[in-house]
């Protein structure tokens, strides 16, 4: 999807903007009191019925009270100032990210190559129930060469801060673990402020709850998967960790929020290549709105590429032991009947 | 006015009278402004149109009678409760033929109850919604060409066109 070619061509007086609904309803009665009180997708929805709606579904404020209350974390005033300058303002932000990116490689060959990207903002939203217990805005500058040549890690608290959620922490019970997977649900929307897009790398609902045996913590996961260039139908993840703790019957605390890019040999990329794979993803991704279920089934696919890579490569390595040891036994062999002959 | 006179007679703006009480008129500023200037004693023929067709008026005045009771001495929970699902079942009605023109019919009157509640009854409508759907309960024109409606299709995925 590409929405900044939702030009809004449909430049219609707003005398006659609703004609076709009914001579009695002015515009702005629909404008500003019924668009108000739709949510995101239906909104979108409406903007395709006519060329009237979609001149009435455009204003800038309809979109930013949609994006500040799905996502408070955008409702910060340098992160409103950088939407503020992209093409259809929060429209663009919603278009972009409200859907999940699709794993393809896109048709499209090539990048905008505008200026390069000075620094990527992430916007991550937590809930409990669908609403919302933590957003925190961070900012992760790319120029810098310790960002460019380690692997990428963008962590959203520090060592000693930690996050109180509305929920008991319960140390062993497997129900409570579904209970988190289908509640605690996560968003993180990576802006790009240079080229004006941005994409959501999260799964929203967690794609994998697990105990953590040895630090007595909880891991829950979230991840999408990406296309690793346009060429190839290589793939790389965003994965997303965040680290629960607590005591029993108290409330469970998260420690850790932070995002890894990994490819199917299980490495982490580096901040260069993590950039450029998530700008093209960003740019050139189609998007779709995924269900939990094949959202946790495209992360269950990942790691069984990921299985078989890493047993292929056992398999070549075992192989490569075999045959040194056999080339070394020949030798052996050789030069025993070179001394005895 | 008479603080005998129970209820009033009005005109619609198609000329039919209608008989609406005092207390129900109260809810809309304008009706309330009239009862305080125009006299409504059974020795004057003067009778004040208001400026709503027929078919909307009637309803208008349906909707006032029902909620007059609660706005004048307040009512229990379990009223609000009725009052709700009273609603709910006013509002099921064709959105272009009267919906609209109840909606702009309790702007003119200032009847911020009704108006919020034809508003919110619209917005309910339209939710979950295919864009086929949106224009068969508006009443909407797709005017679009078959060009433009298959670069929307591509450029909104998460929409469901039919």
């Amino acid at each position: 999807m590409d929405p900044h070619s939702v030009a809004d061509t449909s430049a219609v007086d707003d005398n006659d903007a609703c004609s076709s609904i009914s001579p009695a309803v002015h515009s702005d009665v629909i404008q500003t009191h019924i668009l108000t009180r739709l949510d995101g997708p239906t909104l979108a929805s409406a903007a395709c019925a006519s060329s009237q709606f979609r001149h009435l579904c455009a204003g800038d404020d309809l979109w930013k009270n949609i994006c500040t209350t799905k996502w408070p974390s955008l409702d910060d005033p340098p992160v409103h100032d950088f939407i503020s300058t992209f093409p259809n303002g929060h429209r663009s932000i919603f278009y972009d990210s409200f859907p999940s990116l699709q794993p393809l490689p896109s048709e499209k060959k090539h990048l905008h190559r505008s200026s390069p990207s000075k620094e990527l903002i992430s916007a991550v939203d937590m809930y409990y129930k669908d609403t919302p217990i933590f957003s925190k805005v961070h900012r992760t500058d790319t120029q810098m060469d310790w960002f460019l040549c380690s692997p990428l890690w963008v962590d959203l608290l520090d060592p000693k801060e930690f996050v109180p959620t509305p929920v008991n922490y319960v140390p062993k019970d497997e129900d409570w673990l579904k209970h988190l997977e289908d509640n605690l649900s996560l968003s993180w929307i990576l802006i790009d402020p240079t080229r004006k897009r941005s994409a959501n790398l999260s799964s929203r609902r967690p794609v994998s709850v697990q105990r953590h045996w040895l630090r007595r913590n909880l891991e829950i996961l979230y991840a999408v998967t990406v296309a690793r260039d346009e060429t190839s139908s290589e793939w790389v993840q965003c994965m997303i960790k965040v680290t629960c703790g607590g005591k029993a019957g108290e409330e469970m605390h998260v420690r850790g929020v932070s995002l890894i890019v990994e490819d199917t040999e299980g490495k982490t990329m580096t901040g260069k290549d993590s950039l450029g794979i998530l700008q093209r993803a960003m740019e050139n991704a189609e998007r779709k709105i995924v269900r939990q279920e094949e959202a946790k089934g495209r992360y269950e696919k990942f790691l069984g590429v990921k299985k078989q890579r890493r047993e292929r490569k056992q398999r070549k390595e075992k192989a490569i032991e075999m045959i040194s040891l056999m080339l070394i036994i020949l030798v052996l062999v050789f030069f025993c009947r070179l001394m005895l002959f | 006015m008479s603080s005998s006179v129970e209820a009033i007679t009005v005109l619609s703006s198609d000329g039919d009278e209608f008989k609406i009480t005092v207390s129900a008129a109260k809810l809309s500023k304008p009706l309330n402004w009239m009862l305080e200037d125009v006299c409504f004693s059974d020795d004057c023929d003067e009778v004040p149109t208001i400026e709503v067709n027929s078919k909307t008026l009637v309803k208008v005045i349906e909707y006032c009678e029902k909620h007059a009771p609660r706005a004048n001495s307040g009512a229990s929970d379990s009223d609000a409760e009725e009052l709700k699902k009273w609603d709910i079942e006013f509002m099921k009605m064709d959105v272009k033929d009267i919906l609209f023109h109840i909606l702009m019919a309790a702007n003119y009157l200032h009847m911020e109850g009704l108006y919020d509640l034809a508003c919110q009854t619209a917005a309910d409508l339209m939710k979950g919604m295919t864009v086929s759907q949106i224009r068969k309960i508006f009443h909407i024109k797709n005017d679009f060409s078959s060009e433009e409606q298959e670069q929307l299709r591509r450029q909104h995925p998460g929409c469901s066109f039919d």
